[in-house]
């Protein structure tokens, strides 16, 4: 790949802290990994020598796996580590372990924390690329990353279009980073869910806010529907998922009703029967599994991009 | 020793020589001249803009002893102090053991009489500062607690608030408070607003403080209590303190000096120095507690002195703990952005902390036994590592130019002259 055009940042740390031209870059580089991730040899030597440790201090299954393959499709050197092999129960800081990796010559950190700021903490005290993997209810910027680029696949450009997110906006990173990212791009957004789940001050980011889902559905072009998180909730913010379930939920009976071709987008893993039943998840509407291929596409361009900076 | 200050200004309201510039002589601890005009002999402090006041006493402040030594001793506690200009320090309870019984306090009391400083221990209102069963306050009192609270803990339940507003009418004491409901502060990690929400941090809204703040001031008036609200953050508390002070003539109300000079916007970055309780707020917020300060409605500027170790500090911003050390740097930072007048500095840290305190001002005349601060509002200095005398090391300031330092105290016989 022969771009002259750089990355302005060292590290991806979140979508607020890139810029739009970083997003469009990361965009037409993904367009051509995606051309290579579909090819009947679906490797390329561009991170040869690059040692890449995903370190994930948080429960990780389809970030973790999108990012190794990513990682490996570049043929990368890769290292995992997880806080439950850690010696994080031992009483090590973090930063600690963070440099015991590095010290065995790591060039790029890709981190998950439950923590927010972690990553920011780790980019001013490590020489290595950090890349966010998602921390605390701060940001997870390859996830927006991923669903605006599924978006434009489907919608063109997105300046002017309606995207809502729908769900727990409260303890969310990747409605945060959506919200940057989309509008960065030009988008409309708009937050939907029970109030205690959208936090007091959202407007200041430029959203609209609803507590309606079938009004915001049928105001939206495509729906990112999030995960009731009730592990992140430490205080009951719903009396029960069952009333989640039919005030806020969204099933075929409801898409039909709007009568409106909308798509339907989803973070992953699905409460299959909360927020989204079925036979939404599984609709022609869906672009759920798109945006898993997609996710694999963009991390490779996020790698690619901070490795040619160094 | 004798010292002379030359031409200082006096700021002390209410003397005959206040604003005026004095050459003081001060003999063995004693001040014996107050003259306007030059004098050339004895060791002489100048200054572009010499400033003199009765020593400042800051309300509040954390010492390590007992049980956390390694945070900070009475005696590394006394050095930061007289740095920063105090002559005199209210510490709170939260020291393990907690200050929540007779010999704790006498404990302090002690340590005191070795220290260079006044060091007054404040009692804690609960047993274990755990806010459920009364300390035994009037033992206590008696062995030297200058007022009580449960100091980082806000006392949560209506009825230990009142009881021990109540308790305290045997000795006309006082309560103090650092309002902040925990239920509406829930988890929160700095103040709530569009910074939080930008950094995906959970909020301490400004309601959290307004709500336990007209919580006391109703308890307070109903147990005819004198009370002080510890460390106010938000404009809606100046405005409710305005409108309590008409009716409750002994309530108080303190300011942390960094909210009078930082955002909640500094927090963009994750700096965990700036993560503080009660939590850096708005701009509105803070130019509301300058005007407070300004117009008196609030009556105290306090250090919030916190040391903690680096492993305290130095970590992922939701595990660190809130709080900077601030004894050194109180004058100097506020100073260096003009945001007091010397006299509205001097008012809210020597004056109306030692009236909560019920404490009698040092005498500023012949033959009294000197009680002074010397500072210079124009002296510029680099607050470097080497100069850091409380053992922990978390200051925003490290390493930073100041302009506004203190040259001197003269407390107990001792005159401390900085460097």
């Amino acid at each position: 790949m022969g771009e002259q055009a750089q990355f302005s940042t060292k590290h991806l740390i979140g979508i607020k802290y890139v810029t739009t031209k970083d997003i469009e870059l990361i965009f037409h580089t993904a367009d051509e990994f995606k051309e290579v991730i579909n090819r009947p040899i679906k490797r390329v030597p561009t991170l040869r020598d690059v040692t890449i440790a995903n370190i994930f201090f948080e429960n990780s299954t389809r970030t973790r796996i999108s990012f190794e393959l990513a990682e490996k499709r570049l043929s990368a050197d890769v290292i995992n580590f997880s806080a439950s092999s850690s010696s994080v129960s031992k009483g090590e800081t973090l930063l600690d372990t963070v440099n015991n990796i590095l010290s065995m010559k790591v060039d790029m950190v890709v981190i998950r924390h439950p923590a927010a700021g972690v990553p920011v903490y780790l980019a001013n005290r490590v020489s290595a690329n950090i890349i966010n993997a998602g921390d605390g209810t701060h940001e997870h910027p390859t996830q927006a990353l991923l669903d605006a680029y599924s978006l434009i696949e489907k919608l063109g450009p997105l300046s002017g279009k309606k995207i809502a997110i729908i769900g727990d906006i409260l303890h969310s990173r990747v409605a945060l980073s959506n919200i940057f990212c989309l509008n960065k791009l030009g988008a409309r957004v708009r937050v939907c869910g029970p109030p205690t789940l959208i936090p007091k001050h959202i407007a200041s980011l430029g959203v609209e806010v609803s507590h309606d889902v079938e009004s915001t559905l049928r105001w939206c072009d495509a729906a990112n529907v999030l995960r009731i998180q009730l592990e992140r909730q430490e205080i009951p913010y719903l009396p029960s998922l069952r009333e989640y379930a039919q005030y806020y939920g969204i099933n075929a009976a409801m898409l039909d009703r709007i009568d409106k071709p909308i798509l339907l987008m989803h973070p992953g893993p699905i409460n299959r029967g909360v927020e989204l039943s079925s036979d939404a998840a599984d609709s022609k509407q869906s672009i759920i599994l798109q945006q898993v291929e997609n996710g694999v596409a963009i991390r490779m361009a996020v790698l690619y991009l901070l490795a040619n900076r160094n | 020793m004798e010292i002379i200050l030359e031409q200082a200004k006096l700021i002390h309201p209410g003397h005959p020589g206040h604003g005026s510039r004095l050459n003081i002589r001060i003999r063995d601890g004693k001040i014996v001249s107050l003259k306007a005009g030059k004098d050339k002999t004895a060791k002489t402090i100048k200054g572009k803009n010499l400033h003199v006041s009765i020593g400042w006493l800051d309300l509040g402040a954390s010492v390590g002893e007992p049980g956390y030594e390694h945070r900070e001793t009475v005696h590394s506690l006394t050095l930061a102090a007289r740095d920063g200009g105090y002559t005199g320090v209210a510490v709170m309870p939260n020291t393990k053991p907690p200050l929540h019984s007779k010999a704790e306090i006498e404990f302090i009391t002690r340590k005191s009489h070795a220290a260079d400083i006044d060091i007054y221990p404040i009692g804690a209102i609960s047993k274990g500062c755990q806010g459920k069963e009364l300390a035994e306050m009037i033992d206590m009192h008696t062995s030297g607690a200058i007022a009580f609270s449960d100091g980082l803990f806000p006392v949560e339940d209506n009825g230990v608030m009142l009881r021990a507003m109540r308790y305290v009418n045997h000795f006309n004491g006082l309560i103090i408070n650092h309002p902040e409901d925990q239920a509406t502060a829930h988890l929160g990690q700095m103040h709530e607003g569009i910074v939080s929400q930008q950094l995906g941090l959970k909020g301490i809204p400004s309601i959290a403080e307004s709500l336990m703040l007209q919580r006391d001031l109703y308890l307070a008036a109903y147990a005819d209590c004198r009370y002080l609200a510890h460390l106010v953050s938000t404009e809606e508390s100046v405005k409710q303190f305005k409108a309590a002070r008409k009716i409750l003539p002994s309530a108080f109300s303190s300011v942390s000096y960094l909210n009078l000079l930082l955002e909640d916007a500094s927090l963009l970055d994750f700096n965990s120095n700036f993560k503080q309780s009660p939590p850096l707020r708005t701009a509105r917020d803070r130019k509301a507690l300058i005007q407070g300060v300004k117009q008196k409605v609030i009556d105290i500027v306090c250090s919030n002195h916190r040391p903690l170790e680096t492993e305290k500090k130095d970590l992922e911003f939701a595990y660190a703990d809130p709080g900077t050390v601030g004894l050194q740097t109180a004058y100097a930072a506020l100073a260096s952005e003009q945001v007091l007048e010397p006299e509205e500095w001097v008012l809210a840290v020597a004056f109306h902390s030692r009236r909560a305190l019920k404490l009698a001002l040092p005498a500023m005349e012949l033959g009294a036994e000197a009680n002074l601060t010397v500072f210079d509002p124009e002296a510029e200095w680099e607050f470097g590592p080497e100069r850091v005398k409380s053992l922990s090391k978390n200051t925003p300031f490290a390493g930073k130019r100041l302009k506004g330092r203190v040259l001197a105290t003269v407390h107990k016989g001792v005159a401390y002259l900085n460097n």
